[in-house]
């Protein structure tokens, strides 16, 4: 199937090309963060490792760090969760689905900056600002639709007969989601928890309404950062979040069974 | 089969609400307005960053050595939005805040405390930083910045800024409509410094539109230092603080015969719990050896009048409190008045 | 969404019908009415504050606002479009590469993730700026003589913009690819089909719920997306998400709630007309 045909060579460079563009940008961080200018963008002044020193020991720093890594989590737990038995139940087509499709992706149009103060709004009568619980609640809503669309991608795949089988052959509906259903939409699954992490864990707008001091969460922090000054101790915490992810995915390697 | 599927929800509710509640274990409470026996609590909220911390070394932490009852608990960044929205649900989270001169005029006092001006000591302040609900942290500002490798001659008036012959390049300026890019276009076309305000908008847009195609326009402070250091612009009106670290690694300039004000101001939310406690703090902040220590952190001016004439302060060449007689004054109160009106116009001249 | 969804569903919608769906719909239900529909429902309260409905009909007349709608609308389209045009063929040769390969691609997309938006932002700047990287090394191999403008134009935004929106359309896309069964590609071949045939009457159609997941993300998260527009682009190319941000921060909530809801519910009838033209189409095709 794989002869280096023509269409072959120009699907490689074209593919080339893109993870070209996809990394660029990722790996200019790296050397910005090892600059000693002050701005991002800027490259002068000589290398300095100052910027991961100020990471790894300034407590403003790790204490985000935790509060974003706590907020993220619940909020992929929760929003798959959710995402999932939402996506479930909107797979089996009955009235309403159009507008309930729309209302679960609705979170995704509104813009952040408006529904922000709606929620700091509704929170701070509930007293829950500046709480970890509060911000989950917030981050899942906003994560929701992603988990909603990817889990309804894969189901939209999913051949009902299996289902539907494991019905007539009296396998109860926890069974049936068990061993029938989440294997068959796991990909879907597993992209939209991505998406649901990644949501929270870069979640900036909302997030500077409902965080104080203690909960603070690292894009809250980094962008007070960026208001007044700049210091890459941001790119140092991009380059370590990516030297991570990429030590973590390569050791997913041999463990995977591969993806098809 | 109904029965089945809700017990099947009803689990996975459950293992979602135990989730949240592990998650909750970790979180602390939210501060509260009072501490212990006597102890008052202040909640103060500022810029954040390198800046929040000079505030700290040189306010908080020596007023709470003087004052051992007083805990004073930071949060940032401060933030337009979030303190109207605190006020109008009746319960502030804040009972100081620093904000820019856009906030904390007449138009905004539904949402502030009148400073009680026998806490604080007016008469120490120089003059126009002692407002009816504000007070000034520092004097901050607007400036001409160049790059001194690009130019062969330093401009010295507005009209330099928009001469793009006798010095080439790209400008930098704030895309915020009360960014200063309006006052500066009316005095580089000749209008006296006294007869700035109302602002001629109109003919202020006629006057950038001369140099449209070499504007580069920054929305945060990161960009205009970028901007500057990086050489993509031969001159800048930034504020004091970037072209300053700009001018650290690269060759940035200040002209101070032209520059605009700027200021931080210090205000207190209408219905904060330690309103009092909050304007005592104002009243030391303000004070000459505090604001002396604050200016060894940063490269900001003083508000207080004896600080200002302290040889540490006057000698500075980039301090802004020693130019305050070339400062062209903003008139925040015309702002507050026609910010919106103007915005609007300035939105509708940058899309067009 | 509706395309995919086979006959077999249909016809079984008399035996698990919508019934059986509303407990599974209710948790996230309760939570998009908790935490989306209450705050927006004071947001409208808030916007008609204001004015009432008078300003909705001054703020969709102002000539600004229209020219603000309108680019966001474009720059979303364009993004999609470019977002599609890359990530199909990236997502192909994934599909089909070996383990090894296609491990390496999936780090390249999962990769900018890590690196905040933020600081992604600040090094497209660095790269695309008339100092920046790009244009550094191309003058210094001597390929051009002036700068290329590249920033503060609509290319920088598209440019960022995609790179931002890319594994958003890729990962669905993938998924999706996964799904297909070779032995249809194979069975096609069997029958005589030329490979460009094969692709377009069988692998394409069945890799369509994933574009169709991709495209709809993609779209509406770019139309209320503004940060990278606003540091890559200029000020003419404004999406509407700024004005609605520059309008909490200086004057309330009244304005850019109105916006908001303009922007939210123009969005969903543009969703609702693509839905019922998928249908029509997924009609039509059986």
């Amino acid at each position: 199937m794989r002869r280096l045909s023509v269409r072959w060579f120009f699907l490689i460079v074209a593919t080339g090309l893109v993870t070209a563009y996809l990394l660029l940008p990722t790996l200019v961080v790296i050397p910005m963060s090892f600059n000693r200018s002050s701005t991002l963008g800027v490259f002068a002044g000589g290398w300095t490792t100052e910027w991961y020193r100020e990471l790894f020991t300034s407590p403003e720093w790790r204490s985000a760090g935790w509060n974003s890594l706590q907020v993220a989590v619940g909020t992929t737990v929760a929003a798959t969760v959710l995402g999932t038995l939402a996506a479930w139940g909107l797979s089996r087509n009955g009235r309403f689905t159009s507008l309930v499709q729309g209302t679960m992706f609705a979170p995704l149009i509104v813009p952040p900056v408006v529904l922000g103060v709606g929620l700091y709004t509704l929170l701070l009568g509930a007293n829950l600002t500046g709480t970890i619980p509060g911000l989950i609640f917030a981050h899942t809503v906003l994560a929701l639709p992603f988990v909603v669309v990817a889990v309804s991608a894969s189901f939209a795949q999913v051949d009902p007969n299996y289902e539907k089988a494991a019905a007539v052959l009296g396998a109860p509906p926890w069974q049936r989601l068990r061993r029938v259903v989440l294997p068959l939409v796991a990909p879907g699954i597993v992209s939209g928890a991505l998406f649901a992490f990644i949501t929270s864990w870069d979640e900036i707008v909302i997030s500077i309404f409902l965080t104080d001091l203690e909960t603070k969460t690292l894009p809250v922090l980094m962008w007070s950062q960026v208001r007044t000054q700049v210091t890459p101790t941001l790119a140092a915490l991009g380059t370590c979040l990516v030297v991570l992810s990429t030590l973590a995915l390569a050791a997913m390697h041999p463990l995977g069974k591969g993806m098809k | 089969m109904r029965a089945r599927t809700g017990r099947l929800v009803a689990g996975l509710a459950a293992t979602a609400a135990a989730v949240l509640a592990l998650a909750s274990c970790g979180s602390s409470s939210s501060s509260g307005a009072q501490g212990g026996d006597g102890e008052v609590v202040i909640r103060v909220a500022s810029y954040g960053g390198p800046y929040q911390e000079a505030q700290s070394k040189a306010f908080f932490e020596p007023y709470m050595k003087d004052n051992p009852n007083v805990k004073i608990v930071q949060d940032s960044p401060s933030d337009n939005a979030k303190l109207r929205a605190m006020v109008e649900s009746g319960n502030p989270q804040w009972d100081l805040v620093l904000l820019a001169n856009d906030f904390g005029n007449e138009a905004q006092g539904k949402w502030l405390e009148e400073i009680d001006y026998t806490i604080v000591d007016k008469s120490k302040l120089l003059p126009n930083y002692a407002g009816k609900y504000r007070v000034g942290a520092d004097v901050e500002g607007i400036v001409v910045a160049y790059r001194s490798d690009q130019l062969t001659e330093a401009p010295r008036t507005w009209q330099d800024f928009f001469d793009l012959k006798r010095f080439p390049g790209k400008r930098a300026l704030n895309k915020f409509a009360a960014g200063g890019a309006l006052e500066a276009a009316l005095l580089a076309d000749g209008v006296p410094q006294d007869r700035l305000y109302p602002l001629d908008v109109q003919r202020a847009l006629r006057k950038l539109g001369t140099i449209r195609d070499s504007i580069v326009w920054w929305e945060t402070a990161a960009q205009s230092q970028q901007l500057l250091e990086s050489g993509e612009v031969s001159m800048a009106m930034v504020w004091v603080g970037r072209a300053a670290d700009a001018g650290k690694v690269a060759p940035v300039k200040i002209n101070w015969d032209t520059w605009l004000s700027q200021d931080a101001y210090w205000m207190v939310p209408k219905g904060a719990a330690n309103a009092k406690e909050a304007m005592k703090l104002i009243d030391f902040m303000t004070d000459k050896e505090p604001q002396l220590e604050f200016m060894k952190l940063t490269p900001y001016g003083t508000v207080n009048a004896e600080a200002a004439e302290d040889p540490s302060v006057a000698t500075d060449p980039n301090r802004p409190s020693n130019h305050l007689d070339t400062q062209v004054k903003m008139n925040d109160e015309w702002w507050a008045e026609n910010l919106e009106r103007t915005m609007e116009e300035f939105q509708a001249w940058l899309l067009g | 969404m509706a395309p995919g969804l086979t006959v077999a569903v249909r016809a079984g919608r008399r035996r698990d019908g919508g019934a059986r769906r509303w407990p599974l719909l209710a948790p996230a239900g309760v939570f998009i009415l908790a935490g989306f529909i209450v705050p927006l429902g004071v947001l409208l309260a808030e916007s008609l504050k204001g004015g009432g409905i008078a300003r909705y009909g001054e703020l969709l007349g102002s000539p600004v606002n229209q020219k603000v709608f309108w680019t966001t609308l474009r720059t979303a389209a364009l993004t999609t479009l470019c977002c599609a045009a890359l990530a199909y063929p990236y997502a192909y040769v994934m599909n089909r590469a070996g383990r090894k390969v296609r491990l390496v691609l999936l780090v390249a997309v999962l990769l900018p993730f890590w690196a905040s938006l933020l600081v992604r932002s600040f090094a497209w700047i660095a790269l695309l700026q008339d100092r920046g990287l790009i244009n550094n090394a191309l003058i210094t191999l001597g390929l051009i003589d002036e700068p290329l403008g590249l920033i503060r134009r609509p290319l920088g935004v598209l440019i960022g913009m995609v790179h931002v929106m890319l594994p958003y359309m890729l990962l669905p896309l993938f998924n999706a690819m996964t799904k297909i069964d070779d032995r249809l590609l194979l069975a096609a071949s069997s029958l005589g089909a030329t490979p460009w045939r094969r692709f377009v009457r069988v692998f394409l159609p069945l890799s369509l719920p994933g574009l169709a997941a991709g495209v709809l993300l993609v779209f509406v998260l770019s139309l209320g997306f503004y940060i990278t527009p606003a540091l890559l682009g200029s000020p003419s190319q404004a999406m509407i998400g700024e004005i609605i941000a520059t309008h909490v921060n200086h004057f309330g909530t009244a304005t850019a709630s109105a916006l908001g809801i303009v922007l939210l519910f123009g969005t969903l009838a543009v969703l609702l007309l693509l839905a019922g033209v998928l249908r029509m189409v997924d009609r039509r095709t059986r």
